[in-house]
């Protein structure tokens, strides 16, 4: 491990391997699904309309694909929105501004298993999994990988998540 | 829309997916800030962008455009079709005002045991033609 990708663990306050979990304390609602396809502008009616959707494979509506991986933020990294909807302690855990680096998204891999449905109660299971140091055109970068497992209530695999961020120290 | 299913037989190496256009208002950005509860000032708050450096303007939650690529797969592959893997990589910002175009391109069809995949590589472009994403993606067509 170079001394930079230990001092970028250390500004982040993670540990390699080190596992939390999340439950949400709220089921997945049809209006939730809606409204992300709304968002991304996709009218397709397997994500609204239960007559349609019970007359295809899938047997009712589902969320379009991208969605479990986005629900609720939820990320294997420190975010200043790492809480729940209805959390009154909304205190950041990770001060984007007091940070000594900039870091950033570079790439979000997402694995499918069952779509997620309404009524889907979601459980996380992150870690961060990887921590490298890279050259790139605009100098050494610190990578770092974080891995996210989703379950639902009934214990069924929905997907994996796994996200790369950058960190790059700030200008002075 | 999906109109019709597509079928294992009816993809080749180099087919090209229906590309997908989408026009990008503030209100975007701040939906899908909503919708995804993430709230990070860059995607939502003008000086706070413009304060980071090299931002000109507010910026897409870059997962935003792996959701635009799974419109465009979710309406190609079908109801009987399914999507293994979706990645995005970032390349260049994406703001409002830009309109951002997604491609997608066949590199491989195999059979795996019963299941009929296909890879495609992926990419986003601005209305300049500057790329702001690629990407790649695994999916399972249907035999007839």
């Amino acid at each position: 491990m170079t001394d930079n990708v230990e001092q970028t663990l250390k500004n982040f306050g993670v540990i390699i391997g080190q596992e939390s979990t999340f439950v949400d304390e709220y089921e997945i609602e049809r209006g939730m699904i809606k409204r992300f396809a709304q968002t991304i502008e996709d009218p397709n009616p397997l994500f609204y309309d239960e007559e349609y959707a019970k007359n295809t494979s899938y047997c009712g509506i589902i969320a379009p694909p991208t969605f479990l991986f986005e629900w609720n933020h939820h990320s294997a990294f420190p975010t200043e929105t790492s809480f729940s909807p209805g959390d009154e302690d909304t205190t950041p855990i990770f001060d984007h501004d007091k940070a000594p680096v900039f870091w950033g998204r570079a790439q979000n891999e997402y694995e499918l298993f069952e779509p997620l449905r309404p009524g889907d109660v979601i459980h996380c299971r992150s870690r961060v999994s990887d921590a490298y140091e890279k050259q790139t055109k605009a100098g050494p970068m610190v990578f770092l990988v974080g891995e996210t497992i989703y379950t639902n209530q009934k214990g069924v695999l929905l997907g994996i998540h796994r996200e790369t961020m950058f960190a790059t120290p700030k200008a002075v | 829309m999906i109109s019709k299913q597509l079928y294992f037989e009816d993809v080749n190496e180099g087919t090209e997916l229906p590309p997908k256009s989408k026009p990008i208002e503030s209100k975007h950005l701040v939906m899908y800030e909503a919708v995804t509860w993430d709230f990070y000032p860059g995607h939502y708050d003008r000086d706070y962008a413009k304060g980071q450096g090299g931002f000109k303007d507010i910026y897409v939650d870059g997962p935003m455009v792996i959701a635009w690529y799974g419109h465009m797969l979710t309406d190609w592959i079908g109801n009987d079709g399914r999507i293994q893997k979706v990645i995005g990589r970032y390349k260049n910002s994406m703001y409002p005002g830009d309109t951002i175009t997604t491609h997608g391109k066949v590199v491989k069809k195999y059979t795996e045991g019963n299941r009929n995949l296909v890879e495609l590589d992926l990419q986003a472009e601005n209305q300049n033609g500057a790329t702001t994403s690629t990407g790649k993606a695994t999916v399972t067509l249907p035999s007839r």
